[in-house]
């Protein structure tokens, strides 16, 4: 085995190729290596669910034999060839535990591979670990970061603070340098928080671009799969390789993707949507100059800056009532048959029961304020081609702290600007990119960029063009080696 | 009013404001849970009531024969 250097734990996918390409380094050596790692400092940060490693060294093999074969022709098969990474634990692999991080649920064995398992390892790359999360991905709501079965996510720049969730063991991972990327699920905000706690960048991919087949169904119109990364460019190439049409998937939008950088429009181009109070009156004490940093340069990117803000709806109203329904729905087994008291979180386990008591009137009505509110969303992007704002108000909450109100003492500030992009844009169906642009007490914070279903290369181009004037994307933290 | 009759009155309307605006606390039994759970059912139900849907409008799922 050749001896790997520390950096190549923060090495991105392009950086990865080209070292597999000169012979520096092998996919057995990166399989072995990154799952050792994941599997030494994944339990300090609560991160680890299962270890697959000695699976991945065995995929190695075959995969390393792909990449002496493509070495002829001057290139690798496709840029996952011989890359590793993890995935969130709602996702089935075929043989081994699927916990969805709840105790219920704790010797639960799928026999198939969830879709996006399957095309990864078509892609070449290795799954190296099973990586832990928020109970059930959350369910209709909880109150401590505890709610899991591998407890608390543990922020990798302070371990004390929380990493976010539900999506905790893919952003933790990604920002520890035990995968160079990982795959999450959204709901409404379970990669964009935990991305924004942990300084990654990840992508909430339009609804439908990847298929669900073999990821646990939490709401069957909202649940989305998307990448944790190094950088917005390897979102894409990430997202290239999981997304298309399944017709397992209900959901599925029947699209491909394709991560075009080279056929970009100019940044001189786009009208990027913010609204101002989301920068100066919302976000907490500590984060305000990180923010309005962020936003200077956002704007020195050549786009044109546009204020606006979201069409009044009730979000908040719309999107508890279709998680707590479809929640309940899909484990009324779990609740009716008293096994929902194992769960971790009171909360949790209140919500489900609760949610079996929401009338259907209430539902369709959630439904149907839906269908006008993703009508004038979508009509916002006749003006504007991307919507920015910071993906959370401030730094991750310490690790005790109850989740469910933290900022009691504090007035809301009078325009609501586009505070309510998450549960917006996923009730539109809207994809979104978070990008690390900067710290506040030493814990990182991170913009959201959000656009039409359908525009992940206009958002990727943004992040990668920002990317290309900061480099809070390459921050490590601290004691990760 | 003296000044520090003024004080006081300052200090118990912000007093009152803070306690206004507190949190509710966790409850602390799973019945009183599950009660502040129904009771958040309601509060969505009640958000949801006040804004009007054209009747023409379908709800955001479609079905396909």
């Amino acid at each position: 085995m050749a001896e790997l250097g520390s950096e190549i734990y923060f090495a991105g996918i392009a950086e990865l190729n080209r070292m597999l390409l000169a012979k520096e380094t092998t996919a057995r050596d990166l399989a072995r290596a990154f799952g050792r790692r994941l599997e030494a400092l994944g339990p300090r940060y609560n991160a680890l669910a299962l270890p697959l490693t000695e699976r991945a060294i065995r995929q190695a093999k075959a995969v390393d034999g792909e990449i002496e074969r493509w070495r002829k022709r001057g290139h690798l098969r496709g840029p996952l060839e011989g890359i590793p990474y993890a995935a969130k634990d709602l996702l089935s692999v075929a043989g081994q535990i699927t916990t969805w991080g709840a105790r219920p649920y704790a010797a639960q064995v799928f026999d198939y591979d969830a879709a996006v398992v399957h095309k990864l390892e078509g892609a070449g790359a290795m799954l190296v670990g099973k990586l832990a999360m928020v109970e059930l991905a959350g369910g209709p709501g909880y109150r401590y970061a505890s709610a899991s079965l591998t407890g608390p996510g543990l922020n990798p720049w302070d371990r004390t603070r929380w990493s976010g969730g539900s999506s905790s063991g893919s952003a933790i991972a990604v920002a520890a340098g035990l995968v160079p990327f990982a795959i999450g699920s959204e709901t409404s905000g379970s990669i964009l928080t935990p991305a924004a706690f942990c300084g990654v960048t990840a992508l909430r991919p339009t609804y439908g671009l990847v298929s669900r087949h073999g990821a646990m169904p939490l709401s069957w119109t909202l649940d989305k799969l998307g990448p944790f990364c190094r950088s917005a460019e390897d979102c894409g190439v990430v997202l290239e390789a999981i997304a298309g049409g399944d017709h397992r998937d209900p959901g599925s939008a029947g699209k491909s993707f394709y991560y075009t950088p080279q056929y970009a429009r100019k940044m001189s181009e786009l009208r990027i949507g913010f609204a101002p109070a989301d920068f100066s009156e919302w976000p907490d004490d500590n984060a305000r100059p990180a923010f309005q940093q962020a936003l200077d340069v956002m704007r020195s990117l050549g786009a044109t800056m546009v204020e606006t803000k979201l069409p009044e709806f009730p979000y908040g109203a719309m999107i508890g009532a279709i998680i707590s329904v479809d929640a309940a729905s899909v484990f009324e087994p779990l609740i009716v048959s008293g096994k929902v008291e194992e769960l971790a979180d009171q909360k949790q386990i209140a919500g489900l029961k609760a949610g079996l008591e929401i009338s259907a009137h209430v539902y369709l009505k959630a439904m149907r304020v839906r269908t006008l509110a993703r009508a004038a969303i979508i009509k916002l992007f006749a003006d504007v081609d991307v919507l920015v704002t910071p993906a959370r108000p401030g730094i991750a909450p310490k690790i005790d702290e109850p989740l469910d109100n933290r900022r009691p003492d504090r007035p809301k500030p009078a325009d609501a600007g586009l505070t309510a992009l998450i549960p917006a844009g996923n009730l539109a169906g809207m994809p979104a990119l978070a990008l690390p642009c900067g710290f506040a007490d030493n814990l990182p914070v991170a913009l959201q960029l959000a656009g039409a279903p359908f525009t992940e290369n206009t958002l990727l181009a943004v992040g990668k063009e920002f990317q290309s004037r900061t480099d809070w994307h390459k921050r490590k933290p601290p004691g990760v080696g | 009013m003296t000044r520090r009759q003024l004080a006081g009155a300052v200090f118990t309307t912000v007093a009152t404001a803070a306690a206004a605006q507190a949190p509710p606390p966790a409850p602390s039994t799973p019945a009183a849970e599950l009660q502040a759970a129904l009771e958040q059912n309601q509060r969505t139900s009640e958000t949801l009531a006040k804004t009007p849907v054209p009747i023409e409008t379908e709800p955001a799922f479609h079905f396909t024969a």
